[in-house]
């Protein structure tokens, strides 16, 4: 019997349409990755052609000159902050929406869900008002408050129903074992939800890295900025010099990479996962 | 080990909806009880009340003589089977089954001893390092009951655990926790809605209906005594057959007239029926108390066509109909049934059992 089967006109027509869509993604980063390699006379002689050499200067310029690490190291602090943060309070307060249902939590749980509707630049001004009146204007600390919050009700959404999906059982034989509320969320809920988990950590760890407006408004110093804005100023600052900012885009580029290939396994179980057995 | 009282209990949901209504059970020390009933009777939500996993609305539960209404599961010193097993799946067995010790903070040593001692005892001793996903149904059952047996607790319970397995492997777990039951004389409250394995296993059986026990008593009790209808035909399989008659005197003879039928009332039944007499009442006859004869018996027999004939090997299981009644009885191989066949059967009238037409109880000396 012959196993392989000739290929149809429809698989054909999708598999086309996914190697376009698949490049329409891939490309981008492989433009900002030749170019980020190239001199400024080589970019603007072909912008798609490949790099002459494998000139690592852009990057090293970037680092020393607009010392973007520095940024760098802003945006991780305030990334990684966020994601542990809304981990933690996200996995406590789904689980109670999850599995302990109290009088009016249904309530709750739909107006935390609908703040997620509000845009974040509603409440950005007043929040300025505030932060500066508390003196926290340039720091890290009003940057994470507001990413947490932004990021809490989707954590919510997610996780509680990911957490509906363990057996009631299981929570009720680790009650029954001896724990108490931080036990089972320690033992059985962050163990048993951890695609999910990991998953949303994912996805808060990319939003909180990519935000743009709450940083913009609440670091005004250079110091104290996020890569994300700080890359913003490259554009009047090395508008001449692509390849500068190419380099400096690749940069803030790698910790999202790396946190995607850290979790990846897990963001294929989280999101196909529905059924726990 | 431990007694446990349940003195009044009821439990009434959010929206008012009552799922036990004051249940008076005493559970003596080391006895295994077996709280039986259809599904929404108030078995298991019973359980869930003496694990301390469902709030009390009215009575008080006690354990070794102590109120125990608003302590919580973990320090009623209890352990429990679900039906799913609940094993934790990030978890090997052997983490499993230490658990509860860790969180208890027992001695490694200890935690080590008493996690191999049971499993020896449940034969899973080469399963320690599997996780719950590499394991059969009745693998992961024996898990959750060594699960059980480490923490050593006062009362085990069971929350209908061998629901989940095949018909085979339920005979095998049914007799193993009977074992077990006799090799840790603990005392065992134990969930099902199979009143085989109620009648198998257990002490002493709680029949539930509707929230409310109906009859609590020794299996065999239960199935020569019932107290209503409903636990007479919850009781025994195939059921008890139940037929609506009218009783007759005849020549200072009682009998017990159907449309089709009439036959005599013996024994002890007779002053219970006498009160009856001209009116309508129930008329209860087991399976195995109808018997095949070859000719017709005025007065004591009953013709009755088969409709289908089940042969189970050692006994033949013949559903039948008297015209105005379906009737199943269970017979010797010994003689050739067809279906269609007009049979004249002949009921043990000293073991019939009648019952109030109004009120569905059985009327017992």
């Amino acid at each position: 019997m012959n196993s392989r089967r000739s290929p149809n006109l429809t698989s054909v027509l999708i598999f086309t349409v996914f190697l376009i869509l698949g490049a329409s993604f891939v490309f981008p980063f492989y433009y900002m990755a030749i170019n980020a390699m190239k001199t400024t006379p080589e970019y603007y002689k072909s912008t798609f052609s490949l790099p002459g050499s494998l000139d690592l200067s852009n990057f090293t310029t970037m680092i020393s000159q607009f010392r973007i690490h520095i940024n760098m190291m802003n945006s991780l602090i305030i990334s990684v902050s966020s994601v542990l943060i809304t981990a933690l309070l996200g996995i406590i307060a789904s689980y109670v929406f999850a599995k302990r249902r109290f009088r009016g939590s249904g309530a709750v749980y739909m107006a935390i869900i609908f703040s997620m509707f509000m845009p974040n630049a509603v409440t950005l001004i007043p929040l300025y008002f505030l932060y500066s009146r508390l003196g926290l204007i340039n720091t890290s600390l009003s940057v994470i408050s507001c990413l947490v919050t932004a990021s809490m009700p989707s954590t919510i959404m997610l996780l509680t129903a990911y957490f509906r999906s363990i057996p009631n059982d299981v929570v009720e034989a680790a009650v029954i074992d001896g724990c108490g509320f931080m036990g089972i969320v320690r033992n059985v809920i962050f163990p048993m939800g951890k695609p999910a988990i990991a998953v949303n950590a994912t996805f808060v760890f990319l939003r909180t890295w990519n935000e743009f407006l709450t940083p913009l408004v609440l670091l005004t110093k250079k110091e104290t900025q996020t890569v994300v804005v700080a890359l913003s100023a490259l554009v009047g600052r090395y508008h001449s010099d692509p390849p500068y900012q190419m380099a400096g885009l690749a940069i803030a580029t790698i910790p999202a990479v790396i946190m995607y290939l850290f979790f990846q396994r897990y963001l294929v179980e989280g999101v196909s996962a529905g059924s726990l057995k | 080990m431990a007694t446990v009282e349940l003195k009044g209990i009821s439990k009434v949901y959010d929206g008012g909806v009552k799922a036990v209504n004051d249940a008076n059970i005493i559970i003596q020390d080391r006895e295994f009880v077996v709280l039986v009933g259809p599904s929404g009777c108030g078995k298991t939500t019973t359980l869930r009340m003496i694990a301390g996993l469902e709030d009390i609305t009215e009575g008080e539960l006690t354990i070794d003589g102590k109120l125990v209404n608003d302590v919580p599961p973990k320090d009623r010193d209890i352990a429990m089977v679900f039906q799913n097993y609940a094993l934790y799946p990030h978890m090997t067995v052997y983490d499993n089954m230490a658990f509860g010790l860790k969180i208890r903070k027992f001695p490694k040593a200890e935690i080590d001893n008493r996690v191999r001692e049971a499993a020896k005892i449940l034969d899973i001793g080469m399963l320690l390092e599997r996780k719950p996903k590499a394991l059969s149904g009745g693998q992961r059952q024996r898990v959750a009951v060594g699960r059980a047996i480490v923490r050593q607790p006062k009362v085990f319970l069971f929350d209908e655990p061998l629901s989940n397995l095949d018909a085979k492997l339920r005979v095998q777990m049914r007799a193993e926790i009977s074992a077990l039951h006799n090799r840790l004389q603990a005392t065992m409250i134990y969930v099902t809605h199979d009143q085989v394995e109620a009648m198998t296993m257990g002490d002493k059986i709680v029949v539930m209906k509707d929230g409310f026990i109906q009859q609590i008593g020794d299996p065999l009790g239960l199935y020569n005594f019932p107290i209503n209808r409903f636990v007479a035909g919850f009781i025994g399989s195939p059921p008890m057959n139940f037929m609506d008659v009218q009783i007759a005197e005849e020549g200072g003879t009682l009998f017990a007239v159907e449309k089709n039928f009439r036959v005599a009332v013996t024994g002890r039944n007779i002053p219970l029926v006498k009160p009856y007499i001209g009116k309508n009442i129930i008329f209860g006859i087991r399976p195995e108390d109808l018997t095949f004869s070859d000719r017709e018996a005025p007065g004591k027999s009953m013709k009755i066509t088969v409709e289908v004939v089940e042969p189970l090997g050692a006994e033949i299981h013949l559903y039948m109909n008297t015209g105005a009644h379906q009737l199943v009885a269970r017979v010797p191989t010994d003689h050739v049934y067809k279906v269609g066949d007009v049979a004249s059967f002949i009921p043990n009238m000293d073991k019939a059992i009648f019952f109030d037409a109004e009120t569905e109880k059985a009327l017992l000396p």
